[in-house]
């Protein structure tokens, strides 16, 4: 039986945007749970859409929630689970290699736009 | 879940809108927000992007509820605008004042007579030095002496300007009592004139004005007496009360002023008076006078309430009134009147003349 995908999880299942992909990054690159302050001056995202982001990865469970005591108050720190971790890295590496095609493809482009080769 | 304690009460309430309008299985992160709020430097921004973040979790909600979509993004909307611009009433903004300004108009009759005076090249020495001087002052009149006999200032008010009624003063003075002339009557007239108070008229004035002011002067070969400096001081004393009087006229101070200027109280029209009609399409009548005319205007058509215009009209002054109006003028065949486009005299003889303008 074929699965059916619905339009939501197929909005789900797109490419990543290069925002959530400096998001990904930014957890990847980090040593543990960050806090949604650390993540927005990291990306350089606003608040609704860091958050925005970090719950549809909480919803798909990419990400876990620890609560932390920081100067005496609770502070929510997120972490990528380890299926997180897996969708992080190979987000990561389609968007590299999604890269690297295109850069290719214009750069084919590019040379034969200036050398055009005789038939 | 309670705010931080650093929140501004604005950031508060606005995350405490935002947890409010979220959807139950997205509270948490609205939640997370709050606690996060107290680490992030530009507190209400984050609120705001909260608040927005809340809309769009309650929107997704209700996506397959039009209806109940479209109730909750009016009330989301009216309280977000109601946020937005609420707290900009508590601001203090200075505020400013745009001045309708017209090149050609000034705020006072003094600023008028005073541009006019230059332009003309008017000063108090030459006003009371030649007999062509038109606005004496005190101390052209006292200096002038013999010389002047009648002054007659002629004031041109510009159009904006609309000329008061009964209201040209006319200082009859005596015999300066100082030689430095402090006293002396001739300077009332632009202050007096100064002081007219601008009556709501619905007539306009287009073109110049002739207002005359006369100041009777002391004859040459008298010398002070004391009784000349006693007329003078009760001219004076008659200057003065006509200033405080144009300051606030009133139905009787205005009588009162106008026999002092030896121009008649205004007339109405008695039982047995025949009062003419003119029905007129146009709403403006325009009326020129040939000769000097007392002419008395009152707005409506039955010569009530306090008269518009009460003076005497200069040969060649135009005025350009609003139906209905009704009409007194003393010398009939001095004024012209233009109605609907044709022009024609009010009568043949120089006579007395009530007449009615209003629509057919």
């Amino acid at each position: 039986v074929t699965p059916q995908i619905s339009k939501r999880n197929a909005k789900r299942t797109r490419v990543p945007s290069e925002q959530q992909l400096l998001l990904l990054e930014t957890f990847l690159q980090s040593d543990g749970p960050t806090h949604g302050y650390d993540l927005m001056k990291a990306t350089d995202l606003g608040p609704g859409t860091l958050y925005g982001v970090l719950k549809r990865y909480f919803d798909d469970g990419y990400l876990k929630r620890t609560t932390e005591i920081v100067q005496g108050r609770n502070r929510i720190s997120y972490e990528l689970t380890e299926r997180g971790l897996h969708y992080a890295k190979r987000a990561l590496l389609e968007a590299e290699y999604e890269r690297a095609v295109n850069n290719e493809h214009r750069a084919a482009v590019d040379i034969v736009t200036k050398d055009p080769v005789e038939p | 879940m309670t705010p931080a304690p650093n929140l501004s009460p604005l950031a508060a309430m606005l995350l405490s809108v935002a947890h409010a309008i979220a959807p139950n299985k997205d509270k948490l992160w609205l939640e997370d927000m709050q606690l996060e709020a107290a680490f992030v430097p530009n507190k209400l921004r984050f609120a705001f992007s909260a608040l927005k973040l809340a809309l769009s979790f309650r929107w997704k909600t209700l996506k397959h509820n039009r209806p109940a979509a479209l109730a909750f993004t009016s009330v989301a909307l009216a309280a977000l605008a109601t946020l937005l611009f609420v707290p900009r009433l508590f601001v203090n903004q200075p505020t400013t004042n745009v001045a309708m300004t017209a090149p050609d108009t000034y705020e006072t009759t003094s600023e008028y007579l005073e541009d006019a005076a230059a332009e003309r090249g008017i000063t108090a020495e030459a006003q009371a030095g030649g007999p062509a001087a038109e606005a004496p002052t005190q101390d052209a009149v006292a200096e002038a002496g013999p010389e002047v006999q009648e002054p007659i200032a002629t004031v041109s008010p510009p159009a904006a300007i609309t000329p008061a009624p009964q209201l040209e003063p006319r200082a009859e003075a005596a015999e300066p009592t100082d030689t430095s002339g402090e006293e002396a009557s001739g300077d009332i007239n632009q202050e007096s004139l100064a002081l007219e108070p601008a009556i709501p008229d619905e007539a306009t004035v287009p073109i110049e004005t002739t207002v005359p002011i006369e100041a009777t002067a002391p004859s040459a070969s008298s010398e002070p007496t004391p009784d000349a400096a006693a007329q003078a001081d009760e001219a004076m004393s008659n200057s003065v009360a006509t200033i405080a009087e144009a300051a606030n006229p009133s139905n009787e101070e205005n009588e009162a002023q106008a026999k002092q200027r030896n121009i008649p109280a205004p007339p109405t029209p008695s039982a047995d008076t025949v009062v003419l009609s003119t029905q007129v399409r146009n709403p403006t009548v325009t009326l020129e006078a040939k000769e000097s005319a007392l002419l008395t205007i009152y707005s409506g058509s039955d010569f009530a309430g306090n008269p518009r215009i009460h003076r005497y009209l200069e040969p060649g002054e135009v005025l350009t009134l609003t139906i209905p109006f009704s009409l007194y003028t003393n010398n009939a065949a001095a004024l012209s009147v233009t109605v609907d486009g044709s022009s024609f005299s009010l009568a043949e003889t120089n006579t007395e003349q009530f007449r009615v303008f209003n629509r057919p």
